[in-house]
């Protein structure tokens, strides 16, 4: 009688141990932490409803220039924007040039109206970070309570530019066209420099 | 009957009032709860926060929770009865403190998060912690660019359970996935310590010897990686990221043995949280729940215009 006690203790012991440990990768631990938010389709509303109309406002970037170049406090102050507290601040530019060069990563461009002719490099791989979603100041973290999410908007925003905006250009373009282009410019306020300018573009077009 | 009765009142009443937080007017003091102090970042933010509380007029005391959850509580507890008025905080886990931070929300002491996340955006009055995913994100973007898009690598995660392991490894993931011939070929967690992480390197060694690249979520682990890829002679050959900005990786980077980092600002986030602290104390309520501070990505490019911890 005793052994089919223990017999049936050691049983129930077994099972409560099976079901009360779960095996899990470490990836799926934090995979589970995920919401039900849907990043998607929140960045094709950011960049279709709230980005698209104010493009146009966008400042010149050889103006921008010689603002930094004059006052740069005060310019950063004006025209950057950034959800990060920090050094890195964001600027929503527009320019025009031609292009001089087109290499796997970028394509570079001599931009109109500055002397001696400001060389961009437009990127056309390596679209990553905050710098679209930042830089025209629409973007409202107070609205956001889940870091996952904050991250994913710019990663979604980034990937359909990648897929959607890049491609036909890159398709298209040839060394000497003219370029007209409208995108995301990052800098560091504190380590400011401007002799190597990198633009995620937003908008494109040859000319 | 009558002076047993007064008695036991009076012991009672004396009872109640020793377990209360000692508040009095003339003290000021804040806690510093510090996840470990065993890696010199955190010693750095702890001492921050510390001189920035004194700098406003209050006694700061630094606890170490040697990253145990366990720990941290004993600490929690000793700071609400030792009436200190506001806790400075760098969890050690970010589901694991959530009852701690409650414990002192439920005791009236308000609790300032620096650079670490807890998994509740109601308990702490503000987070303010260092922007790991975007950080991630640019030292992945150096990684693909160094690695020219192809090649075999390993990540080295800190502790499982810390936010801040996830973010950094999921902004790297977020850009190197991208490019198919770059191979993970292990992932495995060293707790954000210098000598495990020395350990799993040269046991990810032995399995995978001929790997081009090592990811690792801090700079602890960069090192301890490094070491023990010296050890086995591959230094030159497989390239080391860390997260960070600590003294002896801006030397490593330097000095060619390092790649690069991300460059947190302790510092900001130090400051922030005692001056966030003040005000709470001096009546403000208005605090965003999540502050992000940014991080800078740091190679040989630019590596004279930063000094670790970002003091540059």
């Amino acid at each position: 009688m005793k052994r089919y006690r223990y017999l049936l203790l050691s049983i129930a012991i077994l099972v409560l141990a099976y079901f009360s440990i779960e095996v899990k990768a470490l990836d799926e631990v934090n995979q589970s932490r995920a919401a039900t938010f849907d990043p998607k389709a929140y960045a094709r509303d950011f960049l279709d409803k709230k980005l698209a109309p104010v493009l146009p406002q966008a400042i010149d970037l050889p103006e921008l220039l010689s603002k930094l170049s004059q006052n740069k406090d005060e310019t950063f102050e004006k025209y950057s924007h950034a959800v990060s507290i920090g050094n890195l601040r964001n600027f929503l530019v527009q320019g025009e040039g031609k292009v001089t060069e087109i290499q796997e990563n970028e394509v570079l461009i001599a931009l109109n109206n500055t002397e001696p002719a400001q060389v961009v490099h437009l990127a056309t791989e390596f679209i990553y970070g905050n710098s679209i979603r930042d830089a025209a100041g629409l973007f409202d973290i107070k609205n956001f309570s889940n870091s996952n999410d904050i991250n994913s908007i710019a990663a979604e925003i980034n990937r359909i530019i990648r897929s959607e905006v890049i491609p036909p250009f890159r398709k298209q373009v040839k060394l000497g066209d003219r370029v007209q282009f409208i995108g995301a410019l990052e800098l560091n306020q504190a380590r400011l420099n401007v002799r190597q300018l990198e633009i995620l573009p937003i908008q494109l077009s040859l000319k | 009957m009558k002076h047993l009765h007064f008695a036991l009142m009076l012991m009672l009443g004396l009872s109640t009032t020793a377990c209360q937080p000692k508040k009095t007017p003339q003290e000021k003091k804040m806690a510093i709860i510090i996840s470990t102090l065993n890696n010199p970042w955190f010693v750095f933010l702890a001492e921050n926060a510390a001189a920035k509380a004194k700098e406003l007029g209050y006694e700061a005391k630094i606890f170490d929770s040697q990253n145990n959850t366990a720990l941290e509580s004993d600490h929690f507890e000793n700071a609400i009865v030792s009436g200190f008025q506001a806790i400075l905080f760098n969890p050690t886990d970010a589901d694991g403190s959530v009852a701690n931070v409650q414990k002192a929300k439920d005791a009236g002491v308000p609790v300032f998060c620096m650079d670490r996340e807890i998994n509740s955006n109601t308990v702490a009055v503000s987070q303010i912690l260092s922007d790991s995913y975007s950080g991630s994100v640019a030292v992945a973007k150096h990684f693909v660019q160094q690695l020219n898009k192809k090649g075999t690598y390993v990540e080295i995660l800190g502790l499982v359970g810390d936010n801040n392991t996830w973010a950094r490894s999921k902004g790297f993931h977020s850009v190197v996935d991208n490019y198919p011939a770059l191979k993970m070929v292990a992932q495995q967690s060293a707790d954000f310590d210098r000598n495990k992480a020395l350990e799993v390197m040269e046991s990810l060694l032995q399995a995978q010897p001929n790997i081009d690249a090592v990811f690792c979520g801090n700079d602890a682990m960069a090192m301890g990686a490094y070491q023990a890829l010296a050890g086995a002679g591959k230094a030159d050959k497989v390239k080391v990221f860390g997260f960070d900005g600590a003294a002896d990786v801006i030397t490593a980077i330097k000095e060619g043995k390092v790649s690069a980092t991300g460059m947190q600002f302790p510092q900001v986030m130090a400051q922030m949280a005692a001056v966030f602290a003040d005000e709470y104390l001096r009546g403000k309520r208005d605090f965003a729940q999540k502050i992000p501070v940014a991080v800078e990505l740091v190679t040989l490019n630019n590596i004279d215009d930063y000094a670790a911890f970002g003091k540059k």
